[in-house]
């Protein structure tokens, strides 16, 4: 069971467009195991879908730079060619995108679009097995494969993000990179659409990034969670010391389960964070977070901040580190 | 919360029935509630239930089919242009998306004095100019960076706000919230709900915010409304609301809400089957039925009535009148 599947070691990834430098990712490392399910948690800019597009070698080849390793099953993916790529992407990592009204081509039948990965990555089957296969996967999603001759703007939002979830799941990929995939559905459709990627991720066996800001999707289906900031991992746990109120957190971390309003507790007033997040070409020295910090102090606002770890917890945060020492 | 208050708004059995052609879509049908001064009413419900046809036909942005609209006393429901003007001073509305519901080639200044310009207020450009800087303190903005600026350089969080601000312009009494936080990320969120609050209580203000998100609803509201496919599903206090859902649906709204607990990990919630089906031309029955994991005869023919079942909990169920008598 804890075999590695993906180890990524200080990823990061810069975009130039006209002379202006964005850092999205400022050295990230983390690893997977097979089977795992991590979320990425964040808020927009954070870095976490320049992160999995990374992954997936998607990133615009000529104004993304890229720095680190990328380990996928033993061998480093940074950097091959497309080629290579090619065999990989879709085949062994696939990716649920955030909108579904966006990511499927409306003028393809549905049924095509699912078979199209078949196609490309099992050269040795015919075109009755692909129909099969096809058929299959439908049902395994819940959409009547009878209806794989409609196109997209035939099915209701749920149902499109089904089939999204049927096209990445086609080749039984070894890594599944959702990326938001219920935030654009209504609630009770999110429920189906979760229950849904828990049986299939059972049935698989597949590690799944699940790239999210909800807190809620996080704690109902993930593992382990990396909390994202300005493109560091500022606090990274089991989802247990995650949610553990009486560990200690990344202030980020706290500020984001302050900012939402719980159903379960009446709360009179959110302690939001105050102020924005940084722009990616113009982020502040030391720790990143420290112009929005409550108890930032003179040490946060320059130099490298020092990383508190116990067991597998791991906090990037000069008070923490204070508080906690070097355990 | 009502004692000795003034009901400020009144809606009576409002219906909006868009025309399509294949036939009537009834966005909104037979909606009828009273709004108390100062209070916040949650309309809640997912994509297509008519909460912001509901919205807006309230402001009378689009005429209503049937019905009866009460403000402050007077019916709107078919007053004339000109008066309406003058009311859109009282009555104003919040959008729900920050980057579309401002104008790209107006700066902030233009934004927000716009209202001004509209009902020749302020005739003194100085004087206009000290409103528009205190409009931008009010929500939290710096005037001095900001006032200039054109919408495409500001974030998320600050667009809303410039919107906030276009609506308290006018000093309304009355303002419809339309998913004003759902574009917005979480911690920007809890930024401008703690700003709403704090303006409600200092301008005095009368909310409807209309939101599909049930923890935000609870947050803000006095009262929530539940709403399916045009129809009033269930109304109570929101407190009542969360300890005691009665109409199914609303379980299972509360129930498909994650939280952000671990020890709720793996907990399968009661997943509700099936979609929302179309809402042109929708048979005589109660419209949740052939998603309701309680359905039975009766539900299949005939539309539940709205009845109150405890002190102010309104509930159009079936199922739930059985019990109750």
């Amino acid at each position: 069971m804890n075999e590695k599947l993906l180890t990524i070691r200080d990823l990061t990834v810069k975009y130039t467009v006209e002379k202006v430098v964005s850092y999205a990712v400022n050295g990230i490392s983390l690893s997977l195991n097979k089977g795992e399910i991590l979320a990425l948690v964040g808020e927009t800019g954070a870095g976490k879908t320049t992160t999995a597009l990374s992954l997936m070698g998607l990133l615009p080849r000529y104004t993304a730079k890229l720095n680190g390793e990328i380990i996928f099953k033993g061998k480093n993916i940074m950097g091959i060619g497309e080629d290579e790529y090619r065999k990989i992407r879709g085949r062994e990592i696939s990716m649920i995108f955030q909108d579904p009204m966006t990511s499927l081509n409306p003028v393809f039948r549905v049924g095509e679009q699912i078979s199209d990965v078949l196609r490309i990555h099992n050269k040795d089957m015919n075109p009755r097995e692909i129909q099969e296969a096809c058929d299959k996967l439908l049902d395994q999603v819940g959409i009547p494969p009878s209806r794989k001759d409609e196109y997209p703007h035939q099915f209701s939002g749920g149902m499109k993000q089904r089939i999204m979830i049927a096209i990445a799941i086609a080749c039984k990929p070894d890594l599944l990179i959702a990326d938001e995939p219920t935030t654009a559905l209504d609630v009770t459709i999110q429920a189906q659409v979760v229950k849904l990627m828990r049986t299939l991720q059972k049935e698989l066996g597949s590690s799944v990034i699940m790239i999210t800001h909800d807190l809620g999707l996080v704690a109902n289906f993930c593992d382990n969670v990396a909390v994202m900031y300005a493109g560091e991992i500022v606090e990274y746990g089991s989802l247990e010391e995650i949610f553990d109120k009486s560990r200690a957190h990344h202030p980020y971390t706290n500020g984001l389960f302050g900012s939402l309003p719980n159903i379960m507790e009446k709360a009179d007033r959110l302690t939001p964070i105050f102020g924005l997040t940084p722009h990616p070409s113009e982020l502040p020295e030391g720790c990143k977070f420290h112009p929005r910090c409550p108890e930032c102090t003179e040490v946060c606002k320059k130099g490298d901040v020092p990383v508190w770890v116990n067991g597998g917890h791991r906090i990037q945060c000069h008070l923490v580190f204070g508080r906690m020492g070097d355990e | 919360m009502s004692n000795g208050k003034n009901v400020l708004l009144e809606v009576q059995n409002l219906k909006k029935y868009f025309d399509t052609p294949r036939g009537p879509l009834h966005a909104v049908d037979d909606i009828s509630f009273k709004l108390f001064e100062g209070e916040t009413l949650g309309v809640v419900g997912e994509s297509g239930c008519g909460k912001s046809t509901l919205g807006r036909t309230i402001l009378r942005l689009i005429p209503s089919t049937a019905g009866k609209i009460i403000f402050n006393g007077t019916d709107i429901t078919h007053i004339r242009r000109k008066d309406l003007r003058e009311l859109r001073k009282q009555m104003q509305i919040i959008f729900q998306d920050p980057f579309a519901s401002l104008d790209p080639k107006m700066s902030v200044f233009q934004i927000i004095n716009e209202p001004f310009k509209i009902h020749k207020l302020y005739k003194d450009k100085q004087e206009r100019f000290n409103r528009v800087t205190e409009l931008m303190e009010i929500v939290g903005l710096d005037p001095h960076y900001i006032i200039n600026t054109y919408p495409h350089e500001l974030d998320g969080g600050r667009r809303q706000r410039i919107g906030v601000a276009r609506a308290l312009a006018l000093n309304p009494k009355f303002i419809v919230c339309d998913e004003p936080v759902s574009a917005l990320d979480v911690s920007i969120q809890a930024q401008i709900l703690n700003l709403m609050m704090d303006l409600k209580d200092e301008l005095d203000l009368t909310y409807i915010f209309i939101t599909h998100n049930l923890s935000v609803a609870k947050h803000i509201s006095d009262d929530i409304l539940v709403m399916y496919m045009g129809k009033m599903v269930e109304k109570a206090s929101s407190d009542r609301l969360f300890e005691n859902p009665l109409h199914p649906y609303t379980k299972a709204l509360l129930s498909a809400i994650p939280i952000p607990d671990a020890s709720y990990k793996g907990k399968e919630a009661e997943v509700l089957q099936g979609e929302v089906t179309s809402p042109v031309m929708p048979s005589e029955n109660c419209r949740f039925s052939p998603r309701c994991p309680l359905a039975r005869e009766e539900c299949f023919s005939a539309s539940p009535e709205f009845v109150e079942v405890e002190d102010k909990h309104y509930v159009a169920c079936h199922l739930i009148k059985k019990c109750n008598n």
